[in-house]
């Protein structure tokens, strides 16, 4: 839509204004080569919206369901590749090994990038903290993460991740839509369009981006995109700014009486509209419409942590009265997910350590390690835990040498997608189990290698959903989440 | 090869029906119009021989392949070698050439009849033979056909097993009528039975057929999906097809894990086996789509439970009230559901909660319920996880709360409850956990923080 065309094109006879009004050449062949198929899907929503159910609901009732472990998720996305020698995955050989160059018998040839592959020598760089076993599980942990450390028996950390990416944005796309190009359905909109809002008054899918992380790697909002889904389904940013969602309130000096009715006449304007279209975005617009106007009051609702005690502002951490940051992000995750929000995603930012790991490793850690211990708990006091998935982790690993000069406490980190390490928790996952296993070196994956497309199998699985039954036609193509690939991670089901 | 040799059989018996019937109508011209052809005849005599010897021994291969049961084409066979030998007999003596002729036509028909119903069933000739017509012609009339079909596609309506026995009751029939005629005692395509629970189970020449609780990957159901003119699609082009109804009844039965419906004593194992793993009244009849939708047209929000087949957990988050009719549109489904969540909620009555007599779990925490409720909540037998956290519970409810006899989980702070009271409860039920919601995290060392020198 949107060009005009110069006079000449057109049709000119008094009956056939109205065409000329609407149709330019591209919608026309849109909407003709779409004609049929719209016409029985208008049919097929009338029907359905009269049993009081959505198209996807009646496609998804009828799919062969496995009884779900959970009914909500939270995916705490670590942006920019933490590294995994910091964290998760303890290399104690390579205290021996530090500043040796890495054994060919060990990289194999793999290429690697254009900010490394020229150095003189790939240096071994140990971790500059110590790990310390913990809980009844006696996984090994950082000492950055001593909170996280408290709740280990809740996790099942996962050390043997791999993707097929090196670099940020194809990588995080990747672990977003399954596809490295942009363009796909993220996870959160899969889940949105094949089981529905739980809660009517909120969006199924929610994402927030911490304000307090260091903005080393942009985030876009395709990464929450609903791709080729109907456009209800995608992610809804909350901000931490005046409108946690842009453009929700009433503009100033509007008192928002006659809002209803103006929605209504609204949505008759685009039912008719609907009828000469036949263009499914148009009932997307009536839904969001809809919406839109039930979150006016349900999203300053769930914001307002005012009711919450100081026990609780103490469990997420100092940072979590201030708003935007991940511990207040955690808070309001918290709070969503008691909404029975589906999916809330929380992005932070600034892992990407390509050098001066040790210094910048600490603050990262110090600003996401409480609140997310916090928030496990808090789920789990509440009797929560045990439906609902949480989700620790980024889009890559980083390299066990050293990118630039090595001193033992100044080493940078660049990207690696042959390992990395991330945890899950809560319904239906092992609690209290480490699945996999990475080389000495933590470069390449000696035992279960879990892909990006099986993690997106399995937390579909655990939705109760199977990936392979998921599916969109779209252009001619049918399209799921994990593409032709994706095998279930049993090892880390309960 | 010799199997290629075999394949060719269909094809070479039509020439000795076509000419051997032709020669034998031209006996009989010659006869009637006293006309000369005997040069002709002689010609199409010894062509159709030729032609029913070849046929007959491509039959004989055909039969020896293993795609035929032995024994089974036996009167095919001998019916065959005897219209060759007959068709032999007509071209050395043309003196009872006419006689002879009225043999053949006799021999052919029957040879011919019983090929055919090796092929297509014993009773093809007097079956009625329905198939589905496609759509053939996109017109504004035919649109509500399209959405009809469409709407069967997306298996709104979910087919449900009758009886104990579905393999039985719902499926043989299909099986009978739609697959005998290849895979059954009489044919063996593809080495394949499917007429009994063993050879079902067995499969054929690509391995099993049936993956018990996934169709899709069951070829005896994801072949029937397939386009029509898909290679593998069963049954082939042109036979008769199953409808979309039938097709969903095996889907279904392999989904249900493929019953074939055990004898007394393999059932009892099970249902002893099921009760250990779950401690609940088993089995949970599902509950029916018109049920669910009356749940759901109020707004409640319902999904399954959780290691449970069958169970349901309900949702109130988007209900406005509490009222009498809200309670009335879940009164189907009081027998499936096994949690109810009601967090928040001000308006609840707990005498409501009654009637769902298999409740498991139940979540009231930061409602109004109070002590007194709480024995009324007694009554239900299978309570094991209860939610109170958020609540006016007092000491007062201490005694309901260690009658109920099959609590296991309890989350019960920020209430009322005095420390002396969560003792006593303690005390009284040491086999219930109970989460007190006090968790505090230990400073960590800073120290440890530093990077190591």
């Amino acid at each position: 839509m949107g060009h005009q065309h110069t006079d000449p094109f057109r049709l000119s006879h008094p009956d056939l204004e109205k065409l000329n009004w609407g149709l330019d050449r591209r919608d026309f062949l849109k909407k003709t080569a779409m004609g049929f198929g719209a016409i029985a899907l208008n049919g097929l929503l009338a029907s359905h919206q009269a049993q009081g159910q959505s198209l996807e609901q009646q496609i998804m009732s009828a799919l062969p369901r496995i009884a779900p472990k959970a009914k909500r998720v939270v995916y705490l996305f670590m942006s920019g590749g933490p590294s995994q020698f910091e964290t998760w995955d303890y290399k104690p050989e390579l205290t021996k090994r530090m500043g040796q160059d890495l054994p060919d018998s060990i990289r194999k040839g793999q290429r690697l990038t254009g900010m490394s592959a020229n150095q003189a020598i790939l240096p071994v760089a140990a971790s500059a903290y110590g790990f310390r076993q913990y809980g009844q599980s006696q996984t090994w942990v950082s000492d950055l993460l001593p909170y996280t450390a408290q709740v280990v028996d809740e996790l099942c950390v996962i050390k043997s991740m791999f993707t097929e990416q090196i670099n940020h944005d194809p990588a995080i796309t990747f672990f977003q839509t399954g596809h490295q190009l942009p363009g796909r359905p993220s996870i959160g909109s899969w889940l949105s369009y094949g089981l529905g809002s739980e809660n009517q008054n909120l969006p199924a899918f929610i994402v927030m981006v911490s304000k307090d992380a260091s903005k080393d790697q942009p985030l876009y909002a395709r990464l929450w995109g609903n791709g080729f889904l109907p456009s209800e389904h995608q992610g809804v940013q909350f901000r931490s700014s005046k409108d946690p969602v842009l453009f929700l309130s009433n503009p100033e000096g509007y008192d928002g009486k006659d809002r209803q009715e103006m929605l209504e006449y609204l949505k008759q304007l685009n039912q008719l509209q609907n009828e000469s279209w036949g263009d499914p975005e148009v009932d997307a617009r009536i839904a969001q419409y809809e919406m839109a106007f039930k979150m006016q009051t349900s999203v300053p609702e769930v914001m307002d942590v005012s009711d919450e005690p100081q026990e609780v502002f103490d469990l997420y951490g100092p940072n979590s009265r201030d708003k935007g940051s991940f511990a207040a992000n955690c808070l309001l995750a918290r709070k969503l997910l008691e909404k029975d929000v589906r999916f809330v995603q929380l992005y932070h930012q600034g892992w990407d350590h390509h050098d001066s790991l040790p210094k910048n490793i600490v603050n990262q850690c110090k600003q996401t390690d409480q609140a997310t211990a916090a928030l496990i708990m808090d789920l789990k006091r509440r009797g929560m835990l045990e439906d609902t998935l949480v989700i620790w982790g980024g889009e890559f690993g980083r390299t066990v040498y050293s990118q630039g000069k090595l001193s033992p406490t100044g080493y940078g980190r660049d990207h690696h997608p042959k390992c990395f390490s991330m945890w899950m928790a809560g319904a239906g996952v092992k609690a209290g189990t480490t699945f996999g296993q990475t080389d000495d070196f933590s470069y390449n994956i000696v035992k279960d290698p879990v892909h990006v497309h099986d993690f997106q199998a399995t937390l579909l699985h655990l939705m109760g959903i199977d990936h392979e039954q998921l599916v969109y036609k779209y252009q001619g193509r049918r399209f799921r989440l994990t593409d032709v690939h994706g095998k279930l991670v049993k090892g880390i089901l309960a | 090869m010799i199997d290629l040799l075999g394949h060719f059989h269909p094809f070479l018996v039509h020439f000795p029906i076509g000419i051997l019937v032709l020669a034998c109508v031209m006996i009989w011209l010659q006869a009637i119009r006293k006309t000369e052809t005997q040069s002709s005849i002689s010609i199409l005599l010894l062509l159709g021989t030729i032609a029913a010897i070849l046929a007959a021994i491509s039959g004989f291969l055909l039969s020896n392949s293993g795609e035929y049961e032995k024994g089974d084409g036996l009167a095919h066979q001998w019916w065959g070698i005897g219209t060759s030998i007959c068709a032999i007999i007509l071209y050395f003596f043309q003196a009872y050439q006419k006689i002879i002729s009225l043999v053949l036509l006799i021999a052919i028909a029957i040879t011919g009849h019983l090929g055919g119903e090796l092929t297509y069933g014993s009773n093809y000739l007097f079956a009625s033979k329905k198939t589905n017509s496609p759509v053939k012609k996109l017109s504004l009339s035919t649109i509500d056909t399209i959405q009809q079909k469409v709407e069967l596609d997306t298996a709104i309506e979910v087919v449900r097993m009758k009886g104990n026995n579905p393999f039985e009751q719902e499926v043989l029939p299909i099986l009978k009528s739609h697959c005998f005629q290849c895979h059954s005692s009489k044919k063996q395509k593809g080495k394949l039975r499917l007429d009994t629970k063993t050879f079902i189970k067995k499969g054929g020449k690509e391995g099993l057929i049936l993956h018990a609780g996934n169709p899709l990957k069951s070829h005896l159901y994801s072949y029937l999906i397939l386009p029509e003119d898909d290679d593998l699609h069963m049954p082939p082009e042109g036979k008769k097809q199953l409808n979309s109804r039938q097709i969903d009844i095996i889907k279904r039965w392999i989904e249900m894990g493929a019953p074939f419906g055990e004898s007394e004593a393999e059932s009892l194992h099970a249902t002893v086996k099921s009760l250990h793993a779950m401690p609940l009244p088993l089995p949970i009849k599902p509950a029916s789509d018109e049920a669910l939708l009356e749940a759901k047209k109020q707004g409640i929000s319902i999904s399954p439970y959780p290691s449970s087949n069958g169970g349901l957990s309900l949702n109130f988050v988007n209900i406005k009230r509490l009222d009498p009719k809200v309670w009335q549109a879940t009164s189907a489904l009081q027998k499936q559901v096994l949690q109810i969540k009601l967090s928040k909620r001000q308006d609840i009555q707990v005498e409501d909660l009654l009637n769902f007599k298999n409740l498991q779990q139940l979540n009231l925490e930061q409602s109004n319920v109070q002590d007194a409720d709480l024995e009324h909540l007694g009554q239900l037998p299978h309570l094991s996880q209860l939610n109170l956290y958020g609540t006016g519970i007092s000491d007062q409810g201490i005694k309901a709360i260690v009658a109920m006899k099959a609590l296991k989980v309890l989350y019960i702070w920020q209430s009322k409850l005095s420390q002396e009271g969560l003792q006593r409860l303690k005390t009284a039920r040491p086999d219930v956990s109970i989460v007190e919601g006090k968790f505090q995290f230990s400073p960590p060392d800073t120290n440890r923080l530093k990077a190591i020198k």
